[in-house]
């Protein structure tokens, strides 16, 4: 039993990582309405972005920094250069996921290439673990599930309250009626992206530094997870991919207790799998009602 | 002596992509006037409506807002130009509350956000009781009312709703022809398009008849009201309906009867 609680403990710290990548992705697909299949890169460039810095100056923070800045950067990029140009020429969402994929492709070889393809090491201080109650977490795993709540908090109260939060859940329930506000829609759009590529740096460092090292594929990797927890909580609704995180997470973690670490991803898409079986678009299908008339 | 004219559109010519849908259309909406646009489904009312506030592209000619030529220009820098849009359908965000639906309605406001939400409240009373409801959870009626009320908290000086009555019941749509006509009489110029002529008429200061993307016929409320071969020949199906039904029914009725039937 107590293993049982243990796991648990790992489940959760694989869900906040989940939660920072999924509320990104659903967020940015719900003020955009374009599917990113390029997400995994910010995780993974903001990962390098963590390498580099920490190289150049010793310090993780100012690594961490670097990375939170290298990913926001490039979600605005791949917006501005790549998908915004597609949607402007009204092209199908099947252009989009392709383009997006290229783009996963390029950033994944690129960095291949100028960092090579073996694994980069995140210093990090010795681990020390904490009990509490029945769960065991080191100081890395504390801090990166408060990292998560704090950003997803931060990103819930901006959301409700803010002109800006507003705007964004305007355009998302209709581009045209926004624009019409007189709401910049495109601007809106673009910070949207930016906060999705700041969110997807936060896992990706999450995910560096709790796995200690890591390659360039370990955005892409990390895709299939974010998706599927994106999905199970009905895609555009940040707030429903916080519980499919936590779904998939500990799914994922009692899996690779219980059965074998080597069918985590099998189990992350059963977990999909099931849930649409159930609730074919998502479980928080109510957040959004029907369309209006 | 004619009011100032506020919006003007001289041949203006627009479409979805390449293939026109209403050509050379000219129109004009005065200060204090309710000016209608009504003509037989598909006759490219609302197109005409969303070439004149930059959602679709303008194929050729002008439109002229306070006299600056806006044609081509987007719909969220007209906003700031005075003019507001109230669309036929998705006329609300409804995910969002009606109090952010408002909000959004006075994005562009420097100030007086909340005063401007408590006059919309007096004047639409069935918002206020509203106001923390999503608006996907509102009726009909008061959605329409909340879109325009969403459209009125930028202080236009030009509002243009399209089918602001369209289903409703004819309680609302007194209701709601009495705000438009409150509107107009705060100096606005108002274009509506309206499916029932009859009612659309009634109200309106000046009328053009657009059908097959053409405008063919112009004037006073009154004049094409008492126009009986101009409804036979250009409102169509309504015309006939109403004419047939006239015979066991009054107008009135007629009107909302083919209303209800040509409305999914
Ligand atoms: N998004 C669109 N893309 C292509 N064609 C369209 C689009 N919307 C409308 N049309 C076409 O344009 C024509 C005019 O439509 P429009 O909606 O402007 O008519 P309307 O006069 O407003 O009709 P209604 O009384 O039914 O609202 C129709 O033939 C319609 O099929
Ligand atoms: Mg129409």
């Amino acid at each position: 039993m107590s293993q049982f609680f243990e796991t648990a403990g790992f489940g959760l710290v694989t869900a906040s990582i989940i939660a920072l990548s999924a509320v990104g992705l659903s967020l940015q697909f719900g003020v955009s309405n374009v599917p990113n299949f390029a997400h995994g890169e910010f995780l993974t460039l903001a990962a390098y972005g963590l390498y580099v810095g920490q190289q150049l100056t010793g310090s993780l923070l100012i690594g961490a920094l670097i990375g939170v800045v290298v990913g926001g950067i490039a979600a605005y990029l791949v917006n501005l250069l790549v998908v915004e140009p597609f949607v402007k020429k009204g092209a199908r969402v099947v252009v989009l996921l392709i383009s997006t994929t290229g783009v996963s492709l390029i950033v994944e070889n690129a960095l291949g290439g100028f960092f090579g393809n073996t694994n980069q090491i995140v210093a990090l201080p010795q681990p020390v673990a904490h009990h509490l109650g029945p769960f065991i977490w080191t100081t890395t795993d504390l801090l990166v599930m408060l990292t998560a709540v704090v950003a997803i908090t931060g990103l819930y109260l901006v959301l409700r309250f803010t002109k800006l939060g507003k705007a964004q859940r305007a355009v998302a329930d209709n581009r045209v009626l926004a624009r019409a506000c007189g709401i910049n829609t495109e601007q809106v759009v673009a910070i949207t992206w930016v906060a999705a590529g700041v969110l997807g740096a936060l896992a990706g460092i999450s995910l560096a530094t709790s796995g200690g090292s890591f390659g360039p594929g370990l955005g892409f990797g990390f895709l299939l997870v974010t998706f599927s927890a994106a999905i199970i909580g009905g895609i555009g609704k940040p707030f429903g991919a916080l519980v499919g995180a936590l779904i998939v997470g500990l799914v994922t973690e009692w899996s690779a207790f219980y059965v074998s670490s080597g069918y985590k991803q099998v189990f992350a898409l059963s977990t999909l799998v099931l849930a649409l079986l159930f609730r074919p678009s998502g479980l928080f299908t109510t957040l959004r009602g029907p369309a209006v008339d | 002596m004619a009011n100032e004219a506020l919006l003007t559109t001289e041949g203006l010519t627009a479409g979805y992509g390449a293939v026109p849908i209403v050509y050379g259309v000219d129109i004009i909406a005065r200060r204090c006037e309710v000016t209608v646009i009504v003509g037989p489904n598909g006759a490219g009312k609302s197109t005409l409506l969303r070439a004149i506030v930059g959602e679709i592209p303008v194929l050729a000619g002008r439109v002229r807002l306070n006299g600056a030529e806006v044609q081509g220009m987007p719909s969220n820098r007209l906003v700031r130009l005075g003019m507001a849009y109230v669309p036929q359908v998705a006329n609300v965000f409804p995910s969002l509350t009606v109090r952010e639906n408002l909000e959004m309605g006075g994005f562009r406001r420097k100030s007086g956000v909340k005063e401007k939400i408590s006059e919309m409240c007096d004047l639409f009373p069935d918002l206020k009781e509203a106001l923390k409801k999503t608006a996907q959870n509102l009726s009909g009626g008061q959605r329409n009312m909340l879109a325009l009320a969403r459209g009125l908290m930028s202080d236009p000086t030009v509002l243009i709703v399209d089918e602001p009555t369209a289903g409703l019941s004819p309680r609302y749509e007194a209701v709601v022809w009495d705000h438009i006509v409150r509107v107009k009489e705060t100096g606005v110029a108002v274009i509506a398009v309206e499916q029932n002529t009859r009612r659309a008429l009634q109200g309106a200061d000046w009328a053009y008849v657009l059908v097959l993307g053409r405008r063919r016929l112009e004037g006073t409320g009154a004049e094409l009201l008492g126009n009986e071969e101009m409804v036979q020949m250009y409102i169509g199906k309504r015309g006939t309906v109403a004419a047939v039904a006239n015979a066991t029914g009054t107008q009135e009725e007629a009107d909302r009867e083919s209303e209800v039937g040509s409305k999914p």
